[in-house]
């Protein structure tokens, strides 16, 4: 019998079939690309005892036929079911919010201007990463960003509908975290993000999130400005540690920024929040493990969480014919990050209502290890720490004015995309 | 298909993509590799006939009018799971009016590729890898 972290890692690494007895159309979001990274699956919850764990469950890339994991609906409830020993356990399909297929003022369906993944909004504010143009594409070989925008999701987001359906995603599905993302917008994602940062700010109360490819040195003072704007939570998705991996897999990164440069962003970033409102992301999977460990544990090294995706080879991308991680490995992994983040003492679980589908987040990872008092001790820890920035975030979820000056990033008067 | 394919592009009597659609479909047409033909709410698609047997096999090559004067080959996958919306996009081929003969050879690339199910490995060199239109939502 796996525990809930145990088979939430199982699921990432092997996917699941679905069987003729569940009614998805009717019980589920759909299932989206929208701003697809690594994501293309079945949104999920496992209960557990210490917490639920969300997840983005693969369904559709082809490894997913050799899967033990069937999701089956039997008696009214869904429950996966391994085939290899009988076993199955309880999951709860969220349904799919009401606001999905309404449209914005201006026309557009909601759906195709941002999606939850998890229980955070995710939005992909501007056109194609630009690693895709060119003769030769630069792209994240993993990624498939590039060939989604427009097929899936509107090609530019405008400033109103993003609002609209922050607000939307807020009132009716308990939204408290937008994450904003642009790809390579050739140094100028900060600015395209601006704008959109601080209308939520004003107009709706949330807490944001940004993912740019980072500026170099000399521009750093851009995020100040996005932090006096109310840029929350900053990530910085260089994927693998190892610079040879990173050069050969990432090659517009590479060419663009380079590697270091992701470092010295998320030092800065980090250096100026809270413990922990920063992250680094990374994929685990596909360079060798220890490269993985050294990773997770240079992110706490500097205050920041890790964020570590399980290696998805999603269908159109260039990596679609790697195969899917072991899941012992990726055990060995997650209890690794959950061990680093608690020596490093990097909140876990603070934020309120923020659970990432499509990562093990570092307090999902608490499943794997052992409940000893050094446990029980960290527990109370966090719980401490929860209630001592209860009134901060309760302060952040109101509209509220921001101090920021867009036009000192020369986005003039707040009108993003094509607003 | 209920239209026939060079009604399903709605091309106006004088519009110059009126020939090159022609040609895309008669040389289509001519496929020695059987194709299955879907409508589209704008274009037609095609896929290899007795391809719903296959669990992995589900590639279409999705053709339609651009706003830039032109015929894109979209290369998509649907999903597998009957009621989503998604779509595995690979990226498009685009063909210009006037430029018939060098269609020949794109076209023929994108058919080999459909049939190899869009190996990453074998991708047309003149693919785009981004699509420059919203696709509609069919």
């Amino acid at each position: 019998m796996l525990n809930p972290g145990e088979l939430q890692i199982e699921l990432f690494c092997r996917g699941l079939r679905i069987h003729e007895s569940c009614e998805l159309e009717r019980d589920a979001r759909h299932v989206a690309r929208t701003r697809a990274g690594l994501g293309s699956g079945l949104e999920m919850v496992i209960p557990g005892d210490l917490k639920d764990l969300w997840l983005n469950v693969p369904v559709e890339e082809d490894f997913v036929d050799e899967t033990p994991f069937l999701l089956a609906k039997r008696d009214g409830a869904y429950r996966v079911e391994d085939e290899q020993n009988g076993e199955h356990y309880p999951v709860v399909i969220p349904p799919e919010p009401d606001w999905y297929d309404r449209a914005t003022s201006r026309g557009v369906p909601m759906h195709r201007v941002g999606v939850l993944q998890g229980t955070y909004l995710g939005i992909y504010v501007s056109n194609s990463c630009m690693y895709w143009y060119g003769k030769e594409p630069k792209n994240c070989r993993f990624c498939t960003t590039g060939a989604n925008v427009g097929v899936n999701e509107v090609a530019e987001k405008d400033l109103d509908d993003v609002v609209e359906v922050a607000q939307a995603a807020k009132e009716e599905s308990g939204v408290t975290f937008v994450h904003f993302n642009t790809g390579y917008q050739n140094g100028r994602g900060l600015e395209q993000i601006a704008p959109y940062v601080k209308a939520v700010k004003e107009r709706v109360g949330l807490l944001t999130g940004i993912q740019c490819v980072p500026v170099p040195p000399a521009e750093h003072w851009k995020y100040d400005v996005l932090m006096d704007l109310g840029a929350d939570h900053f990530s910085f998705c260089y994927e693998f540690h190892n610079p040879e991996w990173f050069a050969k897999l990432l090659p517009g990164k590479e060419a663009t920024v380079g590697q270091r440069a992701f470092f010295e962003s998320l030092e800065y970033c980090q250096g100026k929040l809270p413990k922990g409102a920063c992250s680094g992301e990374i994929i685990a999977g596909v360079e060798p493990l220890e490269d993985t460990l050294r990773a997770i544990d240079y992110i706490t090294s500097v205050g920041a969480f890790p964020t570590v995706c399980i290696f998805r080879p999603v269908i159109g991308s260039d990596m679609e014919d790697y195969p899917s991680p072991d899941p012992d490995a990726m055990r060995e992994v997650m209890r690794a990050m959950h061990r680093s983040c608690r020596k490093a003492g990097i909140p876990m679980g603070v934020a309120p209502n923020i659970e990432v589908s499509l990562i093990v987040n570092p307090d999902d990872a608490q499943y794997l290890v052992p409940r000893d008092w050094a446990f029980r001790l960290h527990a109370w820890k966090q719980r401490l720490i929860r209630a001592l920035a209860a009134g901060r975030f309760r302060r952040e979820l109101r509209p509220h004015p921001v101090s920021g000056d867009l036009g000192r990033l020369g986005t003039g008067s707040g009108k993003g995309g094509q607003g | 298909m209920t239209r026939s394919p060079r009604e399903a592009m709605g091309f106006e009597k004088d519009d110059p993509r009126g020939t090159l659609a022609d040609f895309l479909i008669e040389r289509l047409q001519e496929c020695t590799v059987p194709l299955e033909w879907e409508d589209r709410s704008i274009g037609f698609a095609v896929r290899r006939a007795g391809d719903d047997e296959r669990p992995a096999g589900r590639p279409r090559l999705w053709f339609l009018p651009d706003d830039r004067g032109r015929i894109l080959a979209v290369a998509y996958k649907p999903s597998r799971l009957t009621f989503s919306r998604d779509r595995f996009a690979y990226g498009a081929l685009p063909f210009r009016p006037g430029q018939e003969a060098g269609a020949r050879e794109d076209l023929e690339s994108l058919l080999r590729w459909l049939h190899e199910d869009f190996k990453p490995a074998l991708r047309p060199a003149r693919l785009q890898r981004t699509i420059s239109v919203t696709l509609p939502s069919d």
